[in-house]
């Protein structure tokens, strides 16, 4: 199984840079999920205290 | 009307673009997803080894789609930016404004791992090198595009339009980044993928496939991250609108638009 994942003498190098791209991407996409939610529930307490 | 002028038209009202790409979030996201992880599957475990580089060449299936993304992306904020500060679109705006953020971040992608395959390859991180410096330039420009913006973020109208102005003069440097490998004697190897079959480039298709399915990957996921920061852009400048007001009782409702 360990011999799929050798990249030779550059497995720090390969491993790091594929890391790195599927990190940022996944950070990126929790934090558009997080600031769409952060808006939304502001905007929906906006509209409440508009109503009441 | 015709149906392209009529799409453009309805393109151009934040409504109606937020409710035409609300359906395409969903499909972005999967394609993404499906397409990266076949890329890096493909090209990490099944592409031949490069005679020369070794494994280390298989960096090429992040950095390479990445790259691309970053210039592509520049592109779109240009061009959004033109049709910002020419006829002071709102959904250009926002899909300028949105553009930015992820267009960083393939260029921080990039850099990173450029460097990390630099170092085995050149036997360095960092050589201020004709490509390397223009995609570190290319960094500030989405960095200077953001700082303007936030820097009058009390007037947003005014903001995009300042940061038009910055976007559309940023411009210049991507055919530097493209041809700068060519104008100057460079450490930087040249194209990875060439459309006119010249003698550059890949030519080995089990190569050649996961470049090119990484590259869709990273289009898709583009298009999923700009809809998505686009549509609360606009939401973020219009609360006071009661679109957005309908938009969000409806979501909260769970009513299908």
């Amino acid at each position: 199984m360990m011999e799929l994942f050798d990249m030779g003498k550059y497995d720090f190098y390969v491993w790091s840079s594929i890391g790195v791209f599927l990190l940022a991407l996944f950070a990126d996409f929790i934090n558009i999920r997080s600031k769409h939610k952060h808006l939304k529930q502001q905007i929906q307490a906006k509209n409440r205290r508009r109503k009441a | 009307m015709n149906r392209i002028v009529k799409f453009y038209h309805e393109m151009g009202s934040p409504p109606s673009y937020y409710r035409i790409t609300k359906h395409w979030l969903k499909p972005m996201l999967v394609l993404a997803v499906i397409f990266t992880l076949y890329g890096l599957i493909d090209g990490l475990f099944f592409a031949p080894e490069d005679y020369q580089q070794g494994d280390s060449y298989r960096i090429i299936f992040v950095h390479v789609p990445a790259a691309w993304m970053s210039m592509f992306i520049y592109a779109i904020v240009g061009i959004a930016g033109v049709m910002t500060f020419i006829w002071r679109m709102k959904v250009a705006e926002a899909v300028m404004m949105a553009s930015v953020p992820i267009g960083a971040l393939f260029t921080v992608i990039t850099l990173l791992t450029g460097m990390l395959w630099g170092k085995p390859m050149w036997g360095t991180y960092w050589d201020w090198d004709a490509r390397m410096t223009s995609e570190l330039i290319l960094l500030f420009l989405y960095i200077g595009v953001m700082g303007i913006y936030s820097a009058y973020d009390e007037d947003p109208r005014k903001a995009a339009r300042l940061a038009a102005l910055v976007a559309i003069i940023g411009l210049v440097n991507l055919p530097i980044i493209r041809y700068s490998v060519y104008w100057w004697t460079s450490i930087h190897q040249g194209a990875s993928v060439s459309l006119m079959g010249g003698a550059n480039g890949i030519k080995d298709w089990d190569m050649l496939r996961p470049l090119l399915v990484m590259a869709l990957g990273t289009k898709f996921y583009y298009i999923y991250t700009m809809f998505s920061r686009s549509q609360y852009y606009l939401l973020k400048t219009e609360q006071q609108k009661n679109w957005v007001n309908q938009v969000i009782e409806n979501e909260q409702s769970g009513v299908k638009s």
